[in-house]
């Protein structure tokens, strides 16, 4: 029970350190008064608008609204959209949401039996192949990954489109370029605590039962060293999230990554509040929830931290 | 920022995997491990020296224009000239050229960010570890909420305020690297604060700034080099990210990642002005992390468990 109160604490202050540094950045920003009013405004217009965006107001007064309003998920009108800010970026979400969501599935698909099959093949070439390409993976930049893919698939090929939005085929060339953004340190993962694993008495017993090797590995093994792969999987899962920013802007993937840059050449910024705002929750929230998941699957980590 | 040092360490068992079974002269062990250095250290030295020459080596200015041979292909392709080894881009711009400029720039703002967030971390790690107790805890806290955002998402908001400009790239940079320094050093220090010449120095009157400048960050040293060698690959991609986004090195400065932003467009026409830069980022960053890797094993096996 004390490890939950000490993860909701820890929720709320990183809530709060998110909330402040996203103010600050507004405060830092300059006179939204003046973005707001067309070129050589009036002393009486400056005056009025800052009155009418309370930011008239002692520091301190606006601080504690401001972080009211961030709660109710209130960051103003966007300046290009003209419509509530929250509203324009939540449009966009469940998009960046399933492409997060495919290319995590997609990294877990490949990258789980890459390192289980480096780990039973230890010191073979098998092994080596796999982890060279593991190591090469880690060097790769993702967006350039992401570029190599669009040159063979859909320029070379012709076979995927390029970019864009709706259709499964949409998917996979930003999906499989996301997901190389984790694969290499899943399968690394994978891989050291399937070795962990390999040599423990509960499998050594499961062999003289005279198990298949496959069954062996597969259901005695993966249950026990997946426990810290599907916790990484879910830190990866707010990496993905970032990681999306980049993607959408390859692809031209109508998601919150794209939106965020598009408002911040347009200096839109309700928008850009309110995409960085929202983006850091849903990161945080999903932290939350491995943690908590990972406390129900393993019993052991209520009592250790 | 392929998840730089929070990466699960799978050192490869290429020297540990004798396999004739008995233990392998420790001599030997050493000599094959150094061994192992050799290829990414030259690699690296090569590119640094390739960064240091630019100048000298490129056959052209990086911002010259050959209007007349834009997108020129390769030398060994057909089409492609001579004089252009890895083609020219939409402005007729020597590819080569600005790749070895590119070097110039990118190499120096990693290796100044890597610095500055390793100065920070090993300063914070060594308080938190020496003195323990809430000065631990806050710096701890101070970790586990900077890695509880996504980074590039606090890149993105601070430079979309500040504007994008080196300095700025530099310390964003920082932010992100110093995390990693603070965790091991913090590790590191509890451990040797251990020691009886540490104590020792204590008794004899030894500030405990002393201590910790004389005593124990020499002992650190080593360990803060391994660390700085395997984060620098992660902070060189995050800066070609940056850049490739707009938001970090801005033209006419020549820089890998804004080379690739300005490829995107002629990826139709020109696959040689996506591929090099990126090509290049590889190569660097591969050779660095395997110089990285190797330092580790060879210096401090124990780091390995500890830096996960």
């Amino acid at each position: 029970m004390t490890w939950l109160v000490s993860r909701l604490v820890h929720f709320a202050i990183v809530m709060w350190g998110v909330t402040t540094l996203v103010f600050i950045a507004l405060r830092l920003t300059g006179d939204p008064a003046l973005m707001l009013l067309p070129a050589d405004p009036t002393m009486e217009e400056i005056q009025l608008t800052r009155q009418k965006l309370g930011i008239d107001q002692p520091l301190l007064v606006q601080y504690v609204r401001f972080f009211l309003n961030a709660f109710r998920g209130d960051f103003g009108i966007s300046f290009r959209h003209g419509v509530d800010a929250t509203s324009v970026v939540l449009e966009r979400l469940p998009a960046s949401a399933a492409l997060a969501g495919v290319a995590l599935l997609l990294s877990a698909l490949l990258a789980v039996p890459m390192g289980v099959l480096a780990a039973v093949y230890r010191g073979t070439p098998i092994d080596l192949g796999i982890m060279g390409l593991a190591v090469i993976g880690q060097g790769v930049p993702f967006f350039w990954l992401g570029l190599m893919l669009i040159l063979i698939f859909g320029v070379e090929l012709g076979v995927l489109p390029t970019g864009g939005y709706g259709t499964l085929e949409h998917f996979i060339l930003p999906s499989l370029t996301l997901a190389g953004y984790i694969m290499a340190s899943t399968a690394r993962l994978a891989r050291s605590s399937m070795l962990e694993v390999l040599d423990r008495d509960y499998m050594q017993t499961a062999h003289a039962k005279g198990l298949s090797p496959a069954v062996v590995v597969l259901k005695h093994g993966l249950r026990n060293a997946g426990i810290p792969v599907v916790t990484f999987l879910g830190i990866q899962m707010g990496l993905l999230l970032g990681g999306t920013v980049v993607v959408e802007e390859i692809f031209g993937w109508p998601g919150v990554g794209r939106l965020l840059l598009q408002s911040i050449s347009f200096r839109d910024y309700p928008v850009v509040q309110a995409a960085t705002f929202i983006l850091a929750m849903a990161f945080v929230l999903v932290n939350f929830t491995v943690d908590l998941l990972y406390a129900v699957l393993d019993p052991r980590i209520r009592s250790h931290r | 920022m392929n998840a730089g040092g929070t990466a699960p360490s799978a050192a490869p068992a290429l020297g540990a995997a004798p396999v004739r079974g008995s233990r392998m002269p420790a001599r030997r062990l050493l000599r094959w491990r150094h061994l192992r250095l050799l290829p990414p250290l030259l690699v690296v030295l090569a590119v640094i020296g390739a960064a240091v020459f630019a100048p000298v080596l490129a056959p052209f200015e990086p911002t010259r224009q050959h209007l007349g041979d834009r997108l020129k292909p390769p030398s060994w392709a057909p089409r492609g000239e001579a004089r252009f080894l890895l083609g020219t881009d939409h402005l007729g711009r020597d590819i080569a050229s600005r790749l070895l400029h590119g070097a110039r720039v990118s190499l120096p703002i990693a290796l100044a960010a890597t610095v500055l967030g390793g100065l920070i971390g090993i300063a914070l790690g060594l308080l938190a570890g020496y003195f323990r107790g809430s000065v631990d805890s806050v710096v701890t806290k101070l970790i586990d909420i900077q890695l509880s955002f996504p980074f590039i998402l606090f890149a993105i908001a601070v430079i979309a305020v500040t504007g994008p400009s080196v300095l700025v790239l530099i310390l964003v940079l920082s932010a992100r690297s110093w995390t990693t320094f603070a965790r091991v050093v913090r590790g590191e220090t509890f451990a040797i604060s251990e020691n009886e010449y540490v104590m020792a120095a204590r008794a004899l009157g030894g500030s405990h700034l002393r201590v910790m400048a004389r005593h124990i960050a020499p002992n650190i040293l080593p360990v803060a080099i391994v660390v700085g060698t395997l984060d620098i690959g992660a902070i060189i991609i995050l800066e070609s990210t940056l850049s490739f986004l707009g938001l970090g090195i801005q033209p006419p400065t020549v820089s890998w990642g804004k080379e690739l932003s300005d490829a995107r467009q002629y990826i139709q026409l020109a696959w040689w002005t996506t591929t090099f830069p990126g090509l290049a980022l590889l190569v660097v960053v591969l050779s660095v992390n395997l110089l990285g890797d190797g330092l580790r094993d060879l210096m401090d096996p124990r780091l390995r468990r500890r830096s996960r």
